[in-house]
């Protein structure tokens, strides 16, 4: 935009996001004999829950297994090696934010 | 200097981009300064730095702090040109991954960055470090620390309802700045306690609650006027974390008469902090029943002595000031970082590495 006389340009002070380097995991189309890992984000009543989503992939779903795993750290994002091992190991992974 | 990149808005007046500010969420609920290019630049040029300059990232966010944001927030906030280079170092404090800034502000709990300036830098732009601490009245004080805000918001994401999800919030989430009274204190400084020379100017961040008041009118000795901070400190929330004591000339001289170092006011609270088990599961800070023998078990609020800050500040009387962690255990650590001359006093530039030609 030129600059208009009279007029007061000013500039916005916003950041866009970048996040060139992420991509989107792969999509399952079923759930049926795939290995599933549930993430628990260390916050109270977590293990409840994901119990429950286990149960639910289990039998509804028909998951071969489903492995319960707990962030090293609460606070804090998970490492990469830890995440390269899940997308080693399982299918899918399920995991939540929040308390 | 390189050319501003930042996308340009046409505006009637100034009352016209403050009202545009309003509506697009960019302010923090007070009106802004324009920032216009002139005036951004001229931030720039003092510091000495590149528009393009990266100072930090919260990566989680995909957010990258550039000098030309954080110096659009800075004109916003109401800063002083001079006060870039202490911008520029405490952008790059709260965006180390030890502050884990995405959390810190993301979480319910609602704490903010409190920035501590020392050394000769906090005297040279007039930074307040007596009466009336935490404001108002000061302009570098309430600006920077505003700032900080702005670009918290604007730059890294924090906007409240989104990433911000503080249940409260508190006061000094509009702005939380302060300088340590180096000249009053009879104890080095905060910066010389972190390895810094005197003469070095520094920024410290650390993700704190609001300012709880301490009066102690009554205390002569070392002991009796810590027994009330220690007292303070007991009931709050989380166990761990760094914490902030203020500490007023008139309390701290006490306490020095009593030939007591800042360690020895250190270890004393680190020691008469503890608290009960029983105590803490009866008001629901731990899970689980009384069980016999948590009235004789004793744990401690406080992770180590070195946890604990001890900043000169305030006028003489008989107020000082905990501040407790935002969060206990290691989940935010606190950041120092050296602030550098901006190029128009020396030459110099106000980042490491950034300046310009």
């Amino acid at each position: 935009m030129s600059d208009s006389p009279g007029r007061l340009v000013v500039l916005d002070p916003t950041a866009a996001t970048k996040h060139d380097r992420w991509l989107p995991a792969g999509r399952l189309h079923s759930l049926d004999g795939k290995v599933i890992g549930l993430l628990n984000n260390g916050k109270r009543n977590a293990d409840l829950i994901l119990q429950r989503i286990d149960e639910i992939l289990r039998t509804e779903y028909g998951i071969k297994e489903a492995v319960h795993m707990t962030k090293p750290d609460v606070s804090r994002v998970i490492p990469d090696s830890f995440a390269d091992d899940m997308a080693n190991r399982f299918d899918a992974v399920v995991t939540g934010i929040g308390d | 200097m390189k050319e501003l990149t930042s996308y340009r808005i046409e505006t009637a007046d100034a009352f016209e981009a403050m009202e545009l500010f309003f509506r697009n969420g960019w302010t923090d609920g007070l009106p802004v300064v324009p920032p216009t290019p002139e005036r951004v630049s001229e931030f720039l040029a003092y510091a000495g730095v590149d528009p393009d300059f990266e100072l930090g990232a919260v990566q989680e966010r995909g957010r990258v702090a550039t000098a030309e944001k954080v110096a659009c927030n800075a004109v916003m906030a109401g800063c002083q040109p001079e006060y870039m280079p202490v911008l520029l170092a405490a952008v790059q404090a709260i965006t180390d991954p030890l502050y884990n800034f995405q959390t810190a502000t993301t979480s319910t709990s609602g704490g903010a960055p409190l920035l501590i300036v020392n050394g000769p830098v906090s005297r040279a732009i007039g930074m307040n470090c007596r009466e009336s601490l935490f404001g108002p009245g000061n302009r570098a004080n309430a600006t920077i620390g505003r700032a900080i805000r702005l670009v918290a918001t604007n730059v890294l994401g924090a906007e409240v309802g989104t990433l911000d999800r503080a249940c409260l919030g508190h006061p000094g989430k509009y702005s939380y700045c302060i300088a340590e009274d180096e000249l009053h204190s009879p104890w080095e400084p905060l910066h010389v306690d972190l390895g810094y020379s005197k003469e070095d100017s520094i920024v410290t961040a650390v993700h704190l609650e609001g300012p709880h008041h301490v009066r102690n009118q009554l205390g002569a000795t070392p002991e009796s006027v810590l027994s009330t901070f220690a007292d303070a400190m007991k009931p709050c929330t989380f166990v761990g974390g760094s914490w902030v004591v203020i500490m007023n000339p008139e309390h701290a001289q006490t306490i020095a008469r009593g030939g007591w170092s800042k360690r020895d006011v250190r270890q004393y609270l680190y020691e008469q902090t503890r608290r009960t088990v029983a105590e803490m599961k009866r008001a629901c800070r731990i899970p689980g029943e009384v069980l016999h023998g948590d009235d004789d078990r004793r744990m401690q609020i406080v992770d180590s002595p070195d946890s604990i800050l001890v900043i000169a500040a305030g006028s003489p009387g008989e107020f000082s000031a905990i501040i407790p962690p935002w969060a206990g255990g290691t989940m935010s650590r606190l950041v120092s970082r050296p602030i550098h001359s901006g190029s128009a006093g020396n030459g110099a530039c106000a980042v490491g590495g950034a300046c310009n030609e």
